[in-house]
Parts: C-alpha cells; structure tokens; sequence
C-alpha cells in the first residue's frame, strides 16, 4: 500500500500534475484579492455638504468634514444648499475650502441656493456647478445699525464708542467686510467672472442659469457632473463616493427654497430672530440674501412693539395706539436722521 | 553546572575572600572554609576563566539587545516621520490685505465759519420753514443756526399762518425736505419772496421707507418729498431714486462724496477752491432747466438705483436766487464737518445772506420797519 503511494507521488511529481494542483490552489487564494485591486476604487471623492443656515454648529460640521476630507479623500464635492448666515462662520468655511482647495481637487454643485455666506464658502472651489432655478451670489454684509444709547444716565463705560458706536465707523466697518467678501471672490473667480467689482458688490442674486452667464458658477449640472468632474480632476477612474455628514444632526433653514431642496433627515424652518433676536449685542454681522432682510426687519420691529407693549405694562401709562418707537434698522427717532443715514 | 562546579564556585569565593585578608588574619586558626579552598585549588584558575566569559558574554549580550531594540524603536520612530509628506503650506489670504479693503475714513473736524462781511451789516433773517412737515429736528440743524448768528442773521421758524408774513421781513428761506405739499398761497408767496430777490436754499431727499414699530407691530411708510411742484416753478428737479457710489464715498456706497463742479461759484467770496470733499447721504440727482449752474457732482463711478447708467451726477445746482441740494443729511450736527461739509456750508450760507432783497409789495402784507435791503447795501456801508 505505502509503495503504491509513493509510487503515485512519484508519478506526479514527474508529470508535474502536483505543482499545477499546488498552483491551483494558491491561485484560487489570491483570486479574490486580485479581483479586488483591479475591480475596486482607485480613490474617495467625498462628499461634504452646506445644508441650511450658517452659524457656528454648521462650520464646525464643515470644517470636520473637510478635515476629515484632507486625510482620506483625492477630491471634495461640496453641495451647497444654503441662504449664508453669520459672517464669521462664513468666513471659516471659506477658508476651509481654501486650505482644502490648495491640496486637492475641490467642485462644488448648488441645490436650491448658494447666496451670500454659502456662496462666500464655495468662491474657492475648482468649479460650480448649479441648477438652472438655483439661487447664487449676494455678495454682501449686512447688519442692524449700533443702537444710540450714549449718553445714557444708567450704564457707564471707559470710552465713548463702548455702548453706542459712531454710525460712520460702523459703516466704515461694515464697508471693509464687503470689500473683503468681494475681494476674495475676485481673488478665486475673478478670471471668470463677468461682471465688473462694483456690479459684484451690489449684491445681486442670479438664477443659477444667468450665474453662467456672468461668470459667478460655471456650468449647469446636478451633483453626479460635479462627483465625476472631481473624480477627473484628481485623476481617478473607479473613485469611492463617500458622503461626511454627521448623523442624527438637525439642519434648520432661513430659505424656503433651501428647506425644500434639503435631503437632510432632520430639517426645520426657522426665523431670522435666531440671528437677530439679541439687538443689543455689538453689530452682528450676516450675510443672508435680500429675501430674509424683510423678515429681520419684521423681527426688529416686533421686538420694539414688546418693548413699547412691555413698558407699557411697566408703566401703566395710557398710551394711544398711534404712539410708535422708531425700529433700531432706521436709527434716530429725528427725522432728519431718518432721511439720509 | 554539576555539584563540583558549585563546589568549585564556593572555594574560588572562599579563597578570593582569603587573597584579601590581612597578614594579621592568616596567623589565625584556618576555617574550614579555607581548608576546602586548598583542596580545590587545582581548578581555580580555569573557572575563573569561565565565570568571566560569561560575563562578558552575557554583558555584551545585553548590549547588543539594548542597541537592537534602541535602533528598532529609534527607526519605527523615524520611518513615518520620513515618509510623512510635508505638510501643507499655510495658505495667504491676499483678499483681506488691510491695506486693500480698509479704508481711510474722513476726517470730521471744523466749524461753520461764514464771513459775515458778505451779508448786510445790520444783519437780517433767514426763515427755516417748519410748517409743511419738514423732516428735521432743530436740535439737529444747530450748526448751521449758529453760523447764521455769527454772521449777524437771525434764524426764525416758521411754522404755520402765511408764509408770505414770515417772508416779509427775510433775507433768505431755508426749505428742508417736506413732508407736505406747498399750497397755492405759499407758493406764491415763496415766488414773489425770490423774485424779490431773496435767496433760497432747498434741501430734498429721494424716496424712501421709515419702518417703524408701533403697538400693533410694525409699519413701512413710503416717503416722499413734496417738493416736486414748489421745485417746479423754479425750473428745477429733484430725482426720487437716490444715487450711490461704490468708489468714492463716506464708508457706505449711499454716503456720496460729491466734488465741487469746475470753478462753482456761489458766494461772494469765490469759487469753491477750498472745497474738495463734500459727503451727501442718500442723496439725489437735481436736474434743472435754463442757466442754472452745477455746484456739486459726483465722481464718473457713480449710479442712480434702479438704473444702469454709471456717470457723474448733479446733487446740488444754483439757479438765480436759488439753491438746491439733493440732500438734507449733511447739514445735522453728525455730519456738518465730515470732509469739507462745513466749508461748503460757509459758501451756502455766504450764499443766502448775500441777496438783495427789495420790499415786499403791500400785497405780500407791507414794508414791516425791519426789512433788511439786500446785501449789497451792506456792502457800500462797509465801505464808508
């Protein structure tokens, strides 16, 4: 019996039918693997989005994302759906997207609206890529006038500007955050963009089509265009699309518009009183599009109608009904201060 | 090691020990130890060899672990520190460059200092109209009243009755933004007081919302000036969209910084050399017919809202006895020295209180005692 099997062993050794089968066998191993590396993703597109209004909670999310993004993506696409907001977290998402721009690949695609902060952030991106009904630009500032309270006979301070700044330095102020805002969309976009500075920084919204047109996006096309665009940007044929979107947050909206394009799990409209509510902070800065400044000024003006009604209850004093408080976004109840500020 | 080995080792200590005692320690009694130590010192020489060999090699084999495991570790630390790439260059941000998006704001210093010398020297009135709702507070126009005074003008307001008795006794009328349209009587009253010769200064606004909050919440009212039928009878107009300028202004594109038109000349004294720098707020264009003389424009960069059109605008024109300014904003104690606004503002009042006002006719309710008559008068007497 033993030397019938080595009398077989010998037999496939010489003809050589062991080592095929031993080749086999490993072969069949590796199969998998190697089905792996010629099928499987050369590289990660990520996805990172600006969903809703802009405030601190979404920048961080952003610049988590974006982050994250640097480390383990070839390409970001960034889709914006967004009516801006403060114009501090604004200014920290661009600069995310620049930092990450200037290591790869980075295209954004615009949902409903990229306008004033949300389009703030994606001004550095390789490409945009917009909607024909989208909403893009208002390249601008805004914010309520300082309140004049100084001086009062109840708060005292160490310098006249501490409690009621001068309207003309506020102004001066709010000047220099336009112009940044403009200069640095001229800086990313100004070889494409049409418009002159100036017609930049009147602050006009397009529909996505005539944004084209004027250089402020650059095509029409949905966000599968702007993936596969960044994919052929950091040269990659199989990428992996990889969506960084923390779960169970909630995005709230200031744009209706904004609201009903969102694909976000958790969504709520919500007032412009969130940014606004606290008039007598320092100026607070924001850069929202034209369509919520009418309700901020339903805002203020709601909030000094509490005022009057809650000094009233204070007071008791009968008061008519035609009795009105100047709203703060008009300052100084002189008229001649109402006709030119 | 076999039990003669540890023999050995206890005799080699054994007689270690005893190569060190004293000369004094041998002449005692030899121990037992020491007697074993003499047995086996046939092998001491060899062991000792050993022993030290495996010192030696068990030193250097710690060593060497020591230095392998240091080399390892030292390269595990240093391969991904060499394979690390370099990590990206900080960006620059050249878009927010103070010295690019800051800007230089004008200076706010000066008074209103008109030469007295222009007007008559038994000085006059000048008549601020009140009584066709014009938007201003006299706290806010206080400047320009004290400067009247400093010339030697009295400032009456006038605030209801005919206008006529109140332009009686004028040397000039002063008209800022109305709310309220002028009625026939006034606006024959205000046309015979210029045609008189008494001088008119006018200051308009453009439309605009004043948003207010009242107990049932809030109100957006349009305002307008009702100017459009009093300018009119003087050939001049007032735009109602207001005009802003991106380039060059007072730190906002609807704070327009408007310039003196070639050699404007609205006073006695000459032409506006001394003025640059005139800030408007919210203004609006003033177009006139006939000879009427542009006073202040704009820069080329300048626009009208709700219009394409980028040129140099009029804001403020003289025409005959009459000046109109497409602002009223600029005269307010806030804003009365910004750049050259109180220069300008000596040249305007320079302007009203330089007429030559002859007597009211007995229609327009007589000659009253103190009627001052004209600046020229004024003039000669000061000659004299």
């Amino acid at each position: 019996m033993l030397s019938r099997i080595r009398s077989a062993f010998r037999w496939a050794v010489d003809s050589y039918v062991i080592f095929v089968v031993i080749g086999l066998v490993i072969g069949l191993a590796i199969a998998p693997a190697a089905i792996q590396f010629s099928g499987g993703p050369d590289g990660t597109v990520a996805v990172v989005v600006v969903d809703g209004s802009i405030d601190g909670q979404e920048s961080a999310v952003y610049n988590s994302a974006m982050s994250e993004a640097r480390s383990d993506a070839d390409a970001v696409v960034v889709i914006a759906n967004s009516g801006g907001g403060s114009a501090a977290a604004s200014e920290d998402m661009y600069m995310q997207t620049v930092r990450t721009a200037e290591e790869m690949p980075v295209v954004a695609a615009v949902d409903a609206a990229a306008a004033s902060g949300a389009y703030y952030a994606i001004a550095p991106a390789d490409e945009i890529y917009t909607k024909p009904s989208s909403v893009i630009g208002s390249v601008g500032v805004l914010a309520q006038l300082p309140p004049e309270i100084e001086p009062n006979n109840l708060i005292g301070s160490t310098g006249p500007q501490k409690i009621g700044s001068d309207e003309r330095a506020f102004f001066y102020d709010l000047n220099t955050l336009g112009d940044s805002f403009v200069g640095a969309v001229m800086e990313h976009r100004g070889d494409r963009i049409e418009l002159s500075e100036d017609e930049v920084a009147a602050a006009e919204t397009y529909v996505g089509i005539g944004a084209v047109d004027n250089g402020l996006a650059d095509e029409v096309g949905d966000r599968e265009a702007a993936i596969r665009d960044a994919a052929d940007r950091a040269d990659l044929d199989r990428p992996e699309v990889r969506v960084l979107r923390p779960d169970g947050t909630e995005s709230s909206f200031l744009l209706e518009s904004t609201y009903l394009a969102s694909t976000a799990d958790q969504k709520q409209m919500e007032s412009i009183d969130y940014m606004t509510e606290e008039r007598s902070d320092p100026p607070n800065y924001l850069m929202v599009p034209e369509g919520v400044v009418a309700d901020e000024i339903d805002a203020v003006s709601d909030t000094e109608a509490e005022a009057v009604t809650d000094e009233l209850e204070t007071t008791g004093e009968d008061r008519t009904q035609n009795e009105t408080a100047t709203a703060e976004v008009d300052p100084g109840s002189e008229a001649i201060r109402e006709a030119g500020t | 090691m076999t039990p003669d080995d540890r023999d050995d080792e206890i005799g080699s200590t054994a007689g270690s020990d005893a190569n060190d005692e004293t000369p004094a320690d041998r002449t005692a009694e030899p121990t037992e130890t020491e007697a074993t130590a003499t047995v086996g010192s046939t092998d001491f020489g060899t062991t000792e060899k050993k022993q030290d060999s495996l010192k030696r090699t068990v030193l250097t084999g710690i060593g060497i672990v020591a230095l392998v495991a240091i080399l390892v570790a030292g390269l595990a630390a240093a391969v991904p520190v060499l394979m690390a790439p370099d990590p990206p260059e900080e960006p620059t941000y050249d878009e927010f460059d103070p010295d690019r998006v800051v800007a230089d704001p004008l200076a706010a210093e000066g008074d209103i200092s008109p030469d007295g010398q222009v007007g008559s020297p038994a000085g006059g009135t000048v008549v601020i109209d009140e009584s066709n709702a014009n938007r201003f507070e006299r706290g806010d126009i206080t400047p320009m009243v004290e400067a009247f005074e400093a010339a030697g003008y009295e400032v009456e307001f006038h605030q209801s009755g005919p206008m006529s008795e109140s332009l009686s006794d004028a040397d000039a009328l002063v008209v800022i933004d109305p709310a309220a349209r002028y009625d026939g009587a006034d606006l024959e009253a205000t046309e015979e007081f210029t045609d008189r010769g008494g001088r008119l200064l006018v200051l308009a606004e453009p439309d605009r919302f004043l948003i207010e909050a009242g107990l049932l919440g809030a109100t957006i009212e349009e305002a307008e000036s009702g100017l459009t039928e009093f300018s009119s009878r003087y050939g001049i107009h007032f735009d109602t969209r207001y005009v802003y300028d991106q380039q060059q202004n007072d730190g906002n594109y609807r704070h327009v910084v408007a310039n003196p038109e070639g050699n404007a000349e609205i006073s006695p004294t000459g032409p506006m050399t001394d003025v640059e720098d005139v800030a408007l707020y919210t203004p609006t264009e003033v177009r006139a017919s006939g000879d009427a003389e542009p006073v202040l424009t704009t820069s080329s960069s300048a626009r009208m809202i709700d219009s394409d059109e980028q040129r140099s605008y009029t804001l403020a024109v003289q025409k005959d006895n009459v000046l109109a300014v497409g602002d009223s904003r600029f005269i307010a104690d806030d804003r009365h020295s910004v750049g050259d606004n109180n220069v300008f503002l000596e040249h305007v009042i320079e302007f009203l209180i330089s007429g030559d006002v002859s007597p009211a006719s007995d229609d327009g309710g007589g000659l009253p005692d103190d009627v001052i008559v004209g600046g020229d008068d004024g003039d000669d007497d000061s000659d004299e």
